[in-house]
């Protein structure tokens, strides 16, 4: 554990990144602790997704200093699979040991224990997401990097797939930062959200909220109505029912 | 399915029934184009005498020569030009330069380099068969999803495994078109090639017989091009059938 200060996982220090003239991210700091889940919010082209790149280090061009410890998985918004590869192979790429019995365990975990040699291209969206999931757990990931993780996906399937990942995250302990712009999902899913705003992280904020969370949870609608507000969503008054 | 399968047999069956009639009801003269049946006949002595058989070997070995030479070399040029820049840059300028020529324009230079043997015919195969592997095991490479080696790099995939595990196997689809146009290239390389100072092949079987105007045999000689051309394209769907099965979930969707 030596190096883990303070049970740091991953740390940006004047993370900045410029696409031609125009730029994206301008001197970001973050840092995401061992065990807590991090949403990293923002509207669209706020730079949320360069800044997830970034950090998984996926991004050559972006400047700042960036240290990582412990192992990190990615899960981007569309799925990724390999086409040419089966569910259980997708899901074991670049492992080394006992894959099969991993491989099936993951799987299982996702509930697709009966699609090991299945092609990517017979699931369904919601399927081949559980599948991503289960080739990032597979690696037992420390922190998991995601990036618009049930953006894809349809209404009902992403309802299931917060619960999935809820379950997953009691599950394993693992850390998070995922990236949305779904103001709902933040507050379901995350001890602390972050508002990417003008290429720097402007706000900071804990969410104190007992789990399992609900929308109606009390506290959640303050919540909200002042990460919609920041957002530069007007919020109008409840309409009764 | 096979209802429809026997629908699309129709037409070329009625059109081989229309030929032998106007051949027997004497409408197409014998020295023109001679009945199906005859060609078929003439066929089957060919065949029994040993001289169709031994002539198509000697086809089809130059064709498996010239594939085997030209293709591996277009698919190790395309795979260099693919995946390296630098090979991009020395290799792909002169490869586009030199494909705007059809090959069989090179007749006469390849003469005077190779002579008009075997090498001539081979080297003519593996010219034709070298241009479309090259393009398209290049093009295939270059068009694998960026996004999924960059998943493939998140899985922690060295840039070795990342071209055997994601590249190589994404440009398959490309590399197995590349192969169809190049088969095709190979027998219109033969046609040609056998018609200059052959002693055996198809081509050569074809051209005397046009000097002793035996004209069942020249039929003979197209059929079993289209029988080749047909027998390829039969294989090459099987290959494809096993190599590419994970296409099978996208025709289905």
């Amino acid at each position: 554990m030596a190096g883990r200060a303070e049970g740091e996982l991953i740390a940006g220090f004047d993370v900045r990144r410029a696409f031609g003239a125009s730029v994206v991210l301008s001197g970001v700091d973050i840092m995401i602790r061992r065990g807590e889940v991090v949403a990293l919010l923002g509207g669209s082209g706020s730079g949320k997704s360069t800044l997830l790149r970034a950090l998984a280090g996926l991004d050559p061009d972006a400047t700042g200093t960036i240290t990582r410890h412990g192992r990190s998985a990615v899960v981007f918004q569309e799925h990724r699979l390999l086409p040419w590869k089966r569910v259980a192979a997708n899901v074991g790429l670049g492992l080394t040991g006992d894959v099969p019995r991993r491989v099936a365990a993951a799987l299982a975990e996702v509930g697709l224990a009966d699609r090991e040699r299945a092609w990517p291209a017979e699931l369904s969206g919601g399927q081949a997401q559980r599948v991503a999931f289960a080739r990032a757990l597979v690696r037992e990931p420390d922190l998991l990097l995601l990036d618009e993780p049930f953006g894809a996906l349809d209404a009902l399937t992403r309802l299931r797939m917060q619960g999935l990942f809820g379950r997953l995250r009691a599950e394993h302990g693992f850390s998070a930062l995922f990236v949305t712009h779904d103001v709902d999902e933040a507050l379901l899913l995350s001890d602390r959200i972050l508002l990417l705003d003008g290429g720097v992280i402007a706000e900071d904020i804990a969410v104190d909220l007992d789990h399992p969370r609900t929308p109606d949870h009390s506290g959640f609608g303050v919540l909200r109505r002042r990460l919609l507000a920041r957002l530069g969503v007007p919020v109008l008054e409840e309409i009764a029912p | 399915m096979t209802a429809r399968r026997w629908r699309r047999a129709l037409t070329p069956v009625a059109v081989l029934l229309a030929w032998e009639a106007a051949s027997r009801g004497g409408l197409i003269p014998p020295a023109k184009l001679p009945a199906p049946s005859t060609v078929l006949e003439t066929g089957w002595r060919l065949a029994r005498s040993g001289d169709l058989g031994e002539h198509l070997g000697d086809s089809l070995t130059r064709a498996a020569l010239g594939l085997a030479i030209g293709g591996a070399l277009g698919v190790l040029l395309g795979t260099v030009a693919g995946l390296i820049r630098l090979g991009d840059d020395l290799v792909d300028p002169p490869v586009q330069m030199a494909r705007m020529l059809p090959h069989l324009a090179l007749v006469p230079l390849v003469i005077v380099w190779v002579g008009i043997d075997e090498s001539l015919k081979v080297t003519l195969v593996a010219l034709g068969a070298f241009f479309p592997l090259y393009l398209n095991t290049y093009a295939g490479i270059r068009d694998v999803d960026e996004r999924l080696v960059e998943a493939a790099r998140t899985c922690g995939l060295s840039t070795l495994a990342r071209v055997r595990h994601v590249v190589l196997p994404g440009s398959l689809p490309s590399l197995l078109l590349g192969l169809r146009l190049a088969i095709a290239a190979a027998w219109l390389s033969l046609v040609v090639g056998e018609q200059v100072a052959a002693q055996s092949g198809i081509g050569f079987m074809m051209m005397e017989a046009r000097e002793f105007s035996q004209i069942d045999v020249v039929v003979l000689g197209l059929f079993v091009y289209g029988l080749l051309g047909l027998a390829s394209d039969l294989i090459l769907r099987a290959v494809e059938r096993r190599a590419l099965a994970w296409r099978v979930g996208l025709k289905a969707s």
